[in-house]
């Protein structure tokens, strides 16, 4: 090396370093999904959520946030039929990082209200964090106004939680399960609950339904909790026996493309999922294509 | 004793009271909350109520003996000191005071109660409750104290019209239900007559004014208080201008047998005779026991279940999905005010069991939540002409999805058929009657409006 290659390398290395310190989301990598592999469930999120850009591109300060989980089931912990509650705690956590202003937390659930928010464990983790939990025991005009949804096939009119549509960043939690009649519940099926129609009725054209629900709500981001996935009777479950191990995270922006990658933890085609399919071809997000990057923090 | 101590005894028996009130209270109320629910001692722990429980342990043996050794010993102070039913007519009384004075009827009312006090007819209502604990229909239920403060406080119809009566007898006399009509009261009262401690009269001044005994059971005249009505409340003692009470141990001398006495005993006798006879000869009356009504979980003989059950209305509170209601005339008379399930809104939840811990006397059995989850409260059934896959060939499957029985008691079968020339893959929902516990989540939930294409029926 001569003296002129040194006196360009050391450029080169302080211009980066400057650009690094004053413009840190400049040259941070980035990517469309996120898939994070580790037993420490508060870092993998983290991480996850890194690998799709951090915390801070989605979550500006003074925001207003609302965090969706799973907690339709009431339904103990350990039996995986609702988000983890350390995933939802740390993703509060992540948007009070970000200096969010408010963290609402909530789901309208299949079984007992209270029940399920107490018995699943994530009314007291995402209190705890400081999030807004509160639930909803009856529908009413005036939290749930009507949507049109645009270029649907199924819901053209639906009502849909108020705090969903007013809020600022909308972040969906969802937990990796199989489904009877949609044959995986991932992120998209999650946007079930924040409507307040007979959902019972959407299951008699349910991809459409799903596809259309994910058309007329955006979701800024979406971060799949993937731990222990469910593999058979869903989306209940009741047993230790139908739970496979995974310890994943994934993380996206895109909504399709969260759902597409975790089917294939799944060992399915995404393709022959009809609601991701749907959501593909109504152009909702990318079902392939996109830019992944894996992490394993159990060997690095 | 002196005129202070005779006061400062009724000072305690006020602060007890209010202790106990309050107690009451805060238990009833957080018998509402699922998640921090307890039983109501004033049902479980009780004498007369134990002979409804269907599983007997020395943690609830054990306080009833000793309610009962200490009655043997005090009296019976339960009805003044402790009885929340108690505290509440005698605020009622309090309140009603002026009201008593005004009306002319209340001196009748005195008159009477005074005349009855002596024979009052709860032995008979005793007697006949002796008997009827062991079959339909059901006597205590409708008598018990414990259980009507519960009506009262669970703000149900049936608790307002009893209070509509308490106002009422308020404002005739004092204590009319305690003396006249209470089985528990009459039970403490036969129990008291030999207590170690008692509350005696000597040298009355004959002024009169033991009259104001709220259960009229002190008798100036011959110098005798009737120990089975004395409740130990102390209320007018203090004021007495000769000092003539005293509490304590009673003598030891054998009380002087006179005919009246004598008389009396038999007539108690005969009065908790009359009743035994009475009880029995109801138990002649047919039951009624193929209702079709649902049950909470875990109640698997409807019989027994009409027998013991208290109807205090405590599982239909507790319930957090609210789906117990109460039955009216319409499941016959044996089963007046039982609870059964309404699957209207909710169905069962898989994981709670919440009346099985409220139930005071175990009428709901108590069971592992293992066994709550196996334990079958119906059975559903898919009725075809209603359902909309096998009606109008549409993918539904919400009752499958819904199922909360680990292993699904709705299988799937998928069969191809030919829909309108093109072909669609029909998943059928299929009862398996062995897993199905009959929870009713998918009855609730079924899409097909308004009669439902899944409903649970009793077994």
């Amino acid at each position: 090396m001569n003296r002129r290659e040194f006196l360009k390398a050391a450029a080169g290395t302080g211009f980066y370093l400057t650009v690094r310190r004053l413009f840190p989301d400049v040259l941070k990598e980035e990517h469309e999904v996120g898939r994070v592999r580790g037993n420490n469930y508060e870092k993998a999120v983290t991480e996850a959520v890194n690998l799709v850009g951090g915390i801070r591109k989605y979550v500006k300060p003074g925001d207003i946030v609302v965090v969706k989980p799973n907690i339709a089931w009431n339904s103990p912990p350990e039996l995986k039929a609702n988000t983890d509650p350390l995933v939802v705690r740390t993703v509060v956590h992540l948007c009070f990082q970000a200096l969010a202003s408010k963290v609402y937390v909530f789901d309208r659930t299949c079984n007992n209200p209270k029940l399920s928010y107490v018995n699943s464990g994530i009314a007291e983790a995402a209190k705890s964090a400081g999030a807004k939990v509160f639930f909803v025991n009856n529908v009413s005009k005036k939290l749930y106004p009507t949507i049109k949804i645009e270029g649907a096939t199924f819901l053209t009119e639906t009502r849909v939680i108020r705090y969903a549509l007013e809020s600022d960043v909308f972040i969906n939690v969802p937990v990796a399960k199989h489904h009877s009649s949609a044959d995986l519940t991932i992120g998209m099926k999650n946007l079930m609950g924040i409507t307040g129609d007979n959902r019972s009725r959407w299951h008699w054209k349910l991809h459409e339904a799903i596809s259309d629900i994910n058309r007329g709500v955006k979701t800024h981001l979406t971060i799949v909790d993937a731990t222990n996935i469910m593999l058979r009777n869903g989306p209940t479950g009741g047993s230790r026996d139908y739970l496979q191990r995974h310890d994943t995270i994934i993380a996206s922006a895109d909504i399709v493309s969260a759902d597409a990658e975790t089917a294939s933890l799944f060992g399915k085609d995404p393709h022959r999922i009809r609601y991701i399919m749907r959501a593909h071809q109504k152009g909702i997000g990318k079902i392939e294509g996109f830019s992944l990057k894996t992490i394993d923090l159990q060997t690095s | 004793m002196t005129k202070k101590q005779l006061k400062t005894l009724k000072r305690m028996r006020v602060a007890s009271q209010g202790i106990f009130f309050i107690l009451f209270i805060y238990i009833f109320t957080r018998s509402l909350d699922p998640f921090s629910i307890a039983v109501n001692p004033f049902l479980r722990f009780d004498p007369l109520i134990l002979f409804t429980h269907l599983r007997f342990s020395l943690k609830i043996v054990l306080p009833i003996a000793g309610m009962v050794i200490l009655t043997l010993i005090l009296g019976r102070y339960f009805c003044g000191w402790v009885c929340p039913l108690g505290s509440l007519i005698d605020m009622l009384d309090w309140v009603l005071k002026p009201l008593r004075r005004l009306n002319a009827f209340s001196k009748k009312g005195d008159a009477f109660k005074k005349k009855l006090n002596n024979l009052p007819p709860s032995w008979f209502i005793l007697g006949v409750i002796a008997v009827t604990l062991f079959f339909t229909p059901p006597i205590l239920q409708f008598l018990h104290p414990n259980v009507w403060i519960i009506r009262i406080f669970s703000l149900s119809a049936l608790g307002t019209w009893f209070l509509g009566m308490l106002v009422l007898f308020s404002a005739i006399t004092r204590r009319l239900w305690c003396t006249v009509i209470c089985p528990l009261g009459a039970l403490y009262g036969i129990l008291s007559r030999i207590s170690l401690l008692k509350l005696s009269i000597k040298d009355s001044s004959g002024c009169g004014s033991c009259d104001t005994c709220p259960m009229s059971a002190s008798r100036y005249e011959s110098n005798t208080i009737l120990s089975h009505q004395c409740i130990l409340c102390f209320d007018f003692e203090y004021r007495c201008p000769a000092l003539s009470f005293s509490f304590g141990y009673r003598e030891l001398a054998p009380e002087k047998v006179t005919d009246e006495s004598r008389r009396d005993f038999l007539m108690m006798g005969v009065l908790f005779a009359g009743g035994i006879l009475t009880g029995s000869l109801t138990s002649l009356i047919p039951k009624h026991t193929d209702t079709k009504l649902i049950r909470p979980p875990g109640v698997l003989n409807e019989t027994r279940f009409v027998e013991k059950c208290l109807r205090c209305f405590q599982c239909v509170r507790s319930c957090p999905n609210r789906i117990i209601k109460i039955t009216g005339f319409e499941g016959g008379l044996g089963s007046l005010f039982t609870p059964h399930i309404n699957f209207e809104d909710f169905g069962c939840d898989y994981y709670c069991q919440v009346c099985q811990q409220a139930c005071p006397n175990f009428a709901i059995p108590l069971q592992l939540l293992e066994e709550k989850q196996r334990t079958k409260i119906g059975l559903a059934s898919i009725d075809k002409k209603l359902c909309v896959v096998f009606a109008k060939n549409i993918n539904c499957l919400v009752c499958e999805e819904f199922c909360p029985v680990p292993e699904k008691a709705i299988k799937v079968t998928e069969e191809t058929k030919i829909v309108d020339g093109e072909p669609i893959l029909l998943r059928y929902p299929v009862m398996d009657n062995d897993l199905c516990i009959g929870c009713g989540i998918c009855e609730v939930n079924c899409p097909v409006l308004p009669e439902r294409a899944i409903v649970i029926s009793k077994t």
